[in-house]
């Protein structure tokens, strides 16, 4: 066993090479740091982001040494030294609440408290009104300093006067503006506004502070305080849990003691799944670096064979050998780390102000994981070991005499272990095959991943071999290309391995969100179209002039925002009578949207509602015309144009008694429309077959056939909430910017650029080391293009063999996380008749941009940058 | 006198079959400190691999070879890495030193590689620089040295420390006649103070620095003799 000391000649030869050939140096610097430099930067804004109570604990408590929660019921409590983080509690209906007085007996001691309370009342302005949030204080006591932040004017002193935030601010409301509040009870109050600013973490959009007496909030389940009058202790925290109260103690926060981090058996651990989903990135991701960064040692380690084997003749043995390529590997680690996690902190700390801004939030305190960023740093330098761990194996095979006198001296590569290999596969694909058929099935499938990716890695020599042994008709330079390949394994299959790795990662993905994206489109279409919005009252039960008086002030507004006109109503039958059809169509019950689960009655379908095609809308208007009805089925309905019955329990026209129970109304001519889980409506009447019918009907919705801007619409909002709080301005936001093709379009491009850099690094090692061949080829008479048409060849190789495999095999657990992810089985009854229990939908273009196209692109640029000529005289490195 | 260097009936055979190469044919010979043994011989006629079998880079077939008592035939690839930065030295017609590494690192390489301290190597590095008259040019990077200097480098590495068998494949061939010469001179000065030194080459010049000229032809050593002229031995080359 050879000593360190003896290593240091490696180590020193190592440093000097890397620092001769620094660009080379860089490439692989960079590929190891990318993904360092990733991970730190978003471990230091995140960190930095969470504030946590021990950063800034007056944040949570201002000024004061303790905040409690007394929930009520609650008993038997445990907590860890942050409550909200890690507690643990039984409850029990109907024990007392606490009280001031129980937690001074607690205590043992007389302490001040200042009662939080969070609430919310609506806010009427000028010309409009809104709901707002409220914490109730008393911000004049010294306890409460600290913790609302204001950013202009100042606290609430005295009974009337508020601090608003920004979301209220923007209304137009400003410093000493008065405000009319109106309380869950109903009671109105005036208001001045004297501060803007919020409350530390609070992420309401809008927000209210001010004096108990001002914003008086019925007591809920849950009260807090803030606690003054020196140190809470830990023992402090046990009483107050013993009481059925938890808290947040500054003391303990500064000094834990014995108190716990957390307490076994309640949150705060990691989601098992999540990590087992984070450490399957991480391997992938490590697994890509390393079959990314492994060709570049190659080329280094190939231009210090011969100082290799001066060592070795030296006297080195081959551990001192391998140890040139290894310390080159330690070094580039080191150096990539440090820039990685470098530049992570200083990225991450430069951008912490714009993040909070993005976020609303205002950042902690510059918080560094050490222990996180030492995990990606490790990360770096493993990735680099693993890189240079073949290349400098190989090194240390060498025979120094051959590799000295000008031949190759490699050891013969194995064929490699396809057995392995394919068992690997067999294992992976069984894994996902099993994953598919149980429930929530994803992370099996997610894992089985893993085997599979080594198992192809583990069948690419052999397949190489296949490849390059039926060559015998191809054109000369794609021949020779996939000799060459064959004859240069070493090198050629890590490069067609990060190839194959990324398109199965891709296609993987690609799979999934191709078939995510089809249910989501047979599921949830919209239901309302995006350029229009619903304006709608809810029934509140009212009498009927005040209602037909609120419906008309609304309608002035909505022509006031608007333009006169342009609104339309909409009519609709009350909810109190319900219909029922014999087509099998999905019945919204839970519907949040306008007319989900009501019947509209209409001549024709409503601007607003939204339908697949044109053609749709067309049929739907003629069977309304001919006074029929539409309804709205999730999947692909035959009943296109069947007859429908509704059932009701209504007054039949002409008796004089009205029958409770189902009544059969009648048929009508049928259109069923295409929908999602969420339909529009649950039908659309004509109304001669309302008429036919005898059904009520009611106007209680506005169309607005145009687009509203966000700040239109807010405006219309409030000042529809002005005159009454049962109305709803709807607006579609559900057609999700993001669609799917653009999901693809980035997996696409991300995955090109892998591709690109796998497959150019692997041509160019390859016509580094082809050069001497190609010169030869040229001395003998071969066409001056032949060099460049090998290059691309071999791009073509690289990249066609990588990617056909790396499709095939990512079809696997792609297809197989299909079926855990658009299972349609947990709606269970709701599940709509017709409705494929999952669905599957393989991206053709996505596959066939990266199996096809992609390899020629890459051919094609590697053509166009590969000089032509190479002189015979050009030295071998 | 028993040898430093000792080949018993050694064979090298290269490949199998009917493309095997037989490098070498049971050759036996011997070289004691103090020695200068020149080879000669046609190309390809096994020069070479003697030389390999010799620093024990390479195995032979048949036969034993044994430098300073030891059977080369019973180390591992680890012992033999030792033999090599304890014992031998070796000398090729060119690019003998690591670019990156100035003549000193170089000459001071295998007194490192066997864990010697690195201001004990250093010393010592001086020293064998010293006695090939390179004091001066110790901290230079070989770019910077003429292909003499290099040989001369070679040299110093190949007798640094305790290493007694100094090894050199026509490490005259990429010099002009007068740098040779020098050469050839240092090494018999370096074999007179102790050393067992054997010495491929093609010059007649440059092998009448030798005590004895080996004369290989396919594999086989035709002649080992001091007595016959130079002259005699080139005739039967060109036969
Ligand atoms: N690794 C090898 N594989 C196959 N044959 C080899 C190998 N090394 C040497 N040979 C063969 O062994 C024979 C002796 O080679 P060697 O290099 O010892 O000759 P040499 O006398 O040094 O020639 P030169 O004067 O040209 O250097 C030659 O025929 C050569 O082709
Ligand atoms: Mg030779």
């Amino acid at each position: 066993m050879t000593s360190w000391r003896s290593l240091r000649p490696s180590a020193r030869v190592a440093r000097r090479e890397l620092r001769r050939g620094w660009r080379r140096s860089l490439l692989a610097v960079l590929l190891i740091a990318l993904p360092v430099f990733v991970v730190a930067t978003a471990s230091v804004l995140l960190r930095t982001l969470e504030v946590t109570p021990a950063e800034a604990p007056e944040r949570w408590m201002g000024a004061a040494d303790a905040v409690i929660r007394a929930e009520s019921g609650a008993f038997q409590v445990e907590q860890g030294i942050d409550p909200d983080q890690s507690a643990s509690w039984s409850s029990k209906p109907g024990l007392k609440p606490v009280e001031p007085a129980d937690l001074r007996r607690a205590l043992g001691r007389d302490v001040p408290l200042v009662e939080l309370s969070r609430g919310g009342v609506d806010v009427e302005f000028t010309d409009g009104a809104t709901y707002a949030d409220v914490l109730a204080l008393d911000t004049r006591d010294r306890l409460t300093a600290g913790l609302v932040r204001v950013e202009r004017g100042r606290l609430p002193r005295a009974a009337g006067e508020v601090l608003i935030n920004a979301g209220l601010a923007d209304r137009g409301i400003g410093l000493g503006d008065p405000l009319t509040v109106r309380s869950a009870s109903g009671e109105r109050s005036m208001v001045r506004v004297v501060g803007v600013g919020s409350p530390h973490g609070s992420q309401a959009s809008r927000m209210m502070v001010g004096l108990p007496q001002t914003l008086p909030i019925p007591s809920g389940s849950s009260r807090s305080w803030l606690v003054g009058g020196g140190d809470v202790t830990w023992d402090d925290v046990r009483a107050l849990n013993k009481i059925g109260v938890f808290a947040l103690s500054r003391a303990v926060l500064a000094d834990p003691g014995d108190a716990p981090d957390s307490i076994p058996g309640s949150g705060g651990g990691d989601n098992p799944v999540m990590v087992a989903v984070v450490g399957m990135i991480v391997a992938m991701v490590l697994l890509e670096v390393v079959l990314l960064a492994g060709p570049a040692f190659a080329v280094a380690a190939r231009r210090q064979e011969r100082t290799t084997a001066l060592m070795m003749v030296c006297g080195a043995t081959p551990r001192q050998a391998r140890w040139v390529v290894l310390a080159m590997a330690g070094l580039l680690g080191v150096i990539a780390a440090g820039l990685g996690v470098g530049l992570g902190v200083a990225v991450g700390w430069a951008s912490v102000d714009f993040a909070a801004r993005t976020a609303s939030e205002s950042a902690g305190p510059l918080d560094l994981r050490w222990l996180e960023l030492g995990g990606v740093a490790l990360f770096a330098l493993l990735s680099a070991f693993l890189a240079a761990a073949v290349p400098a194996w190989a090194a240390s095979r060498r025979d120094p005499v051959a590799v000295l006198g000008g031949r190759r001296g490699e050891p013969q590569p194995r064929s490699g272990r396809p057995i392995i290999g394919l068992a690997l596969l067999g294992f992976g694909a069984v894994g996902a095959i099993g994953g598919a058929q149980e429930p929530g099935g994803d992370a099996t499938v997610g894992i089985s991943a893993v085997p599979l990716a080594i198992g192809m890695l583990l069948v690419v020599p052999a397949l190489l071999g296949v490849i390059g042994r039926a060559a015998g008709w191809l054109p000369f330079p794609l021949r020779f290309a996939a000799r060459d390949a064959l004859r240069n394994r070493a090198r050629t299959v890590p490069a067609v391995g990060a190839v194959a790795i990324t398109v199965m990662g891709i296609v993987a993905l690609g799979v999934g969100n191709a078939s995510d994206a089809a249910q989501e489109r047979a599921t949830s279409l919209p239901v309302m179209d995006p350029d229009a919005a619903v304006v709608s009252l809810y029934d509140m039960g009212g009498g009927a002039a005040n209602r037909d008086d609120t419906w008309r002030r609304i309608q002035e507004a909505v022509d006031a925002e608007i333009g006169a006109g342009v609104a339309r109503e909409v009519t609709t039958v009350p909810s109190k009578r319900r219909l029922r059809f014999d087509v099998p169509v999905r019945r919204n019950e839970s519907s949040m949207l306008v007319y989900g689960n009501e019947v509209v009655v209409a001549d024709r379908v409503p601007g607003s509602v939204w339908l697949a095609k044109v053609a749709d809308r067309e049929a739907a208007d003629r069977v309304l015309a001919s006074g029929g009805v539409v309804l709205f089925s999730a999947s692909r309905s035959e009943h296109t144009e069947a007859v429908a019955r509704a059932r009701g329990t209504v007054q039949p026209a002409g008796e004089g008694q009205a029958k409770p129970g189902a009544v059969t109304l009648g048929a009508a001519p049928a259109y069923v429309a295409r929908a999602g889980l969420d339909a529009p409506a649950a039908a659309i009447v004509s109304p001669a077959l309302a008429a036919r019918w005898s059904l009520p009907t009611e106007v209680r919705a506005l169309e607005i056939p145009v687009a509203l801007s966000g700040e239109r619409e807010q405006r219309l909002t409030d000042r529809l909430y002005l005159i009454s709080n049962d109305v709803s301005v709807m607006v579609d936001y559900s057609q999700d910017p993001i669609t799917p093709g653009m999901v693809q379009l980035i997996l696409g491009a991300g995955g090109g650029v892998l591709m690109l850099a796998g497959t150019l690094i692997a041509t160019l090692l390859a016509l580094s080391e082809a050069r001497p061949d190609l010169a030869t080829l040229e001395s003998v008479g071969a066409s001056p293009g032949v060099r460049r048409s090998v290059a691309a060849s071999y791009a073509l190789v690289v990249g066609g063999v990588g990617a056909l495999l790396g499709a095939l095999i990512g079809l696997i657990p792609g297809v197989a996380i299909s079926f855990p992810l658009t299972s349609t089985t947990w709606l269970g009854e709701e599940r709509p008749p017709g409705l494929p229990d999952h669905f599957l939908e393989i991206p053709w273009l996505l596959i066939g941009a990266l199996v096809v196209a992609l390899p020629l692109i890459t051919a094609a640029l590697v053509w166009a940058t590969t000089r032509n000529r190479v002189s015979l005289a050009t030295r071998l490195d | 006198m028993s040898g430093y260097l000792t080949f018993e009936r050694v064979t090298r055979v290269h490949g199998q079959g009917a493309a095997s190469v037989t490098a070498l044919r049971a050759a036996s010979l011997s070289v004691a400190r103090g020695e200068l043994v020149a080879v000669m011989g046609p190309s390809g006629s096994g020069k070479s691999t003697l030389l390999t079998l010799a620093g024990g880079l390479d195995r032979p077939t048949e036969g034993t070879v044994r430098v300073d008592g030891v059977d080369l035939r019973s180390l591992t690839r680890s012992g033999l890495a030792e033999v090599r930065r304890t014992k031998v030295g070796y000398v090729f017609q060119g690019f003998n030193l690591i670019p990156s590494l100035t003549a000193a690192e170089n000459v001071a390489l295998p007194l490192e590689l066997d864990g010697l301290g690195g201001r004990e190597s250093r010393r010592l590095a001086q020293e064998a620089l010293a006695e090939v008259g390179l004091v001066d040019e110790a901290a230079r990077f070989p770019d910077d040295l003429s292909g003499g200097q290099q040989q001369r480098v070679a040299i110093a590495r190949g007798v640094v420390g305790d290493r007694r068998l100094l090894l050199a494949d026509e490490p005259t061939g990429a010099l002009d006649s007068q740098t040779g010469e020098d050469v050839m001179r240092l090494i018999r000065e370096r074999c007179d103070a102790g050393a067992a030194g054997m010495v491929v080459t093609h010059d007649a010049r440059h092998a009448a620095w030798a005590d004895r000229v080996l004369f290989i032809r396919d594999g086989m050593v035709v002649d080992e003799s001091a007595s016959e002229p130079v002259d005699v031995l080139l005739a039967g080359d060109a036969r």
